[in-house]
């Protein structure tokens, strides 16, 4: 149930954003999660909703860009998308793997008045 | 008004875990994060640890419990300083937790600390806190499909501590599977297979601290 802690920071930061940029009320924030964090989408936005009431996010939109894990192979350096968690590159079966992306725990955009 | 940002969401906890880092450095102490299920044996492993080691290295433990201190008490028989921290509702432990922790810990007598986290598979392994090291434990009774359905803390892990080994004739967990979707999962974990009851491979796990604990000396 980690994903109230994620909302708290979530609101944190927006807040910071609508102090530095004068706005009052928030319209949508985007988020992007990586597959390889954690996060369960529903719960997260389930949390997001409790935590904003009676705050300058109330109802706003939470949109979650959900992030593939993708892996650079450092033998023969091809990337591919890890579907089923098999993280052995599909060429070389090699296990000496980059994660390029699939851990992204971020807010990436804000929507405000 | 649309604002472009990226920030990270974890940001301030990071912030703060980095923080806890840069005094654990300047105290020399090397610093493992033990996580695990509930009761795969994270404590039973420390009193065993520091029963052994504690004449030979200066041992200090966080205990991380949403209630009670009966880990810290169980801790404490073995005579070294430990500080329990309640998290209330949290799930984890976070930065945060520790930073005030470390206030009650002298960390210049301390070279190897525990951070015993939650109980909990999938939490604890989403927050950096100050860590050199994530160690896991994963025990027979949890069965050997556990690496799958709880990928992050695996792959977030560089050492895997399989526990309970005594207890394999009475389960059906298969020890080759679940090394095989633990290395699946994370190709460089370094893996130790134990059993606190028996004892049995503990002399390997002992041996491996103290080389850690003089390597981070140098
Ligand atoms: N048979 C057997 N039992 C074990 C072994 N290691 C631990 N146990 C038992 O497992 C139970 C739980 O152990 P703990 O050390 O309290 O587990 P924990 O991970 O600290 O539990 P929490 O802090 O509550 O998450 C205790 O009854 C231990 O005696 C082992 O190797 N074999
Ligand atoms: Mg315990
Ligand atoms: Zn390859």
């Amino acid at each position: 149930m980690h994903e109230l802690t994620i909302a708290q920071s979530i609101l944190n930061i927006i807040n910071e954003e609508l102090l530095v940029n004068n706005l009052s009320k928030v319209i949508k924030i985007s988020i992007r999660i990586g597959r390889l964090t954690a996060i369960e989408p529903e719960s997260l936005k389930f949390c997001f909703e409790i935590i904003t009431k009676n705050t300058k996010a109330e109802g706003s939109v939470l949109e979650i860009d959900y992030v593939p894990i993708r892996c650079k192979c450092s033998n023969c350096q091809i990337v591919f998308t890890v579907d089923e968690l098999d993280f052995i590159c599909p060429k070389c079966m090699g296990s000496n793997l980059k994660i390029i992306s699939g851990n992204e725990l971020q807010v990436v955009g804000l929507e405000a008045e | 008004m649309k604002v472009e940002i990226i920030k990270d969401i974890l940001a301030a906890n990071d912030a703060i875990a980095e923080e806890n880092r840069r005094l654990f450095k300047e105290n020399g102490a090397l610093v493992l994060n033990l996580m695990s299920s509930p009761g795969a044996g994270k404590t039973t492993l420390l009193e065993k640890s520091i029963s052994v080691l504690k004449g030979r290295v200066n041992i200090g433990v966080i205990e991380g419990d949403i209630q009670t201190e009966l880990d810290a008490t169980r801790i404490s028989k073995e005579g070294v300083e430990v500080v329990q921290i309640n998290t209330g509702s949290a799930c984890h432990l976070d930065s945060n937790m520790i930073h005030q922790a470390i206030e009650k810990l002298d960390l210049s007598n301390i070279d190897l600390l525990f951070m015993e986290n939650v109980g909990n598979l999938v939490c604890p392994a989403e927050f950096r806190i100050g860590e050199d090291m994530k160690i896991m434990i994963s025990s027979i009774t949890e069965g050997d499909d556990k690496p799958l359905k709880y990928p992050l803390m695996f792959r977030e892990s560089q050492v895997l501590i399989i526990n309970k080994i005594d207890l394999l004739p009475y389960c059906d967990c298969d020890l080759k599977r679940l090394k095989e979707n633990s290395l699946k999962i994370n190709s460089n974990l370094n893996i130790f297979e134990i059993s606190c009851k028996t004892e049995s491979g503990l002399d390997s796990w002992y041996n491996w601290l103290v080389k850690k604990v003089e390597e981070n000396k140098k």
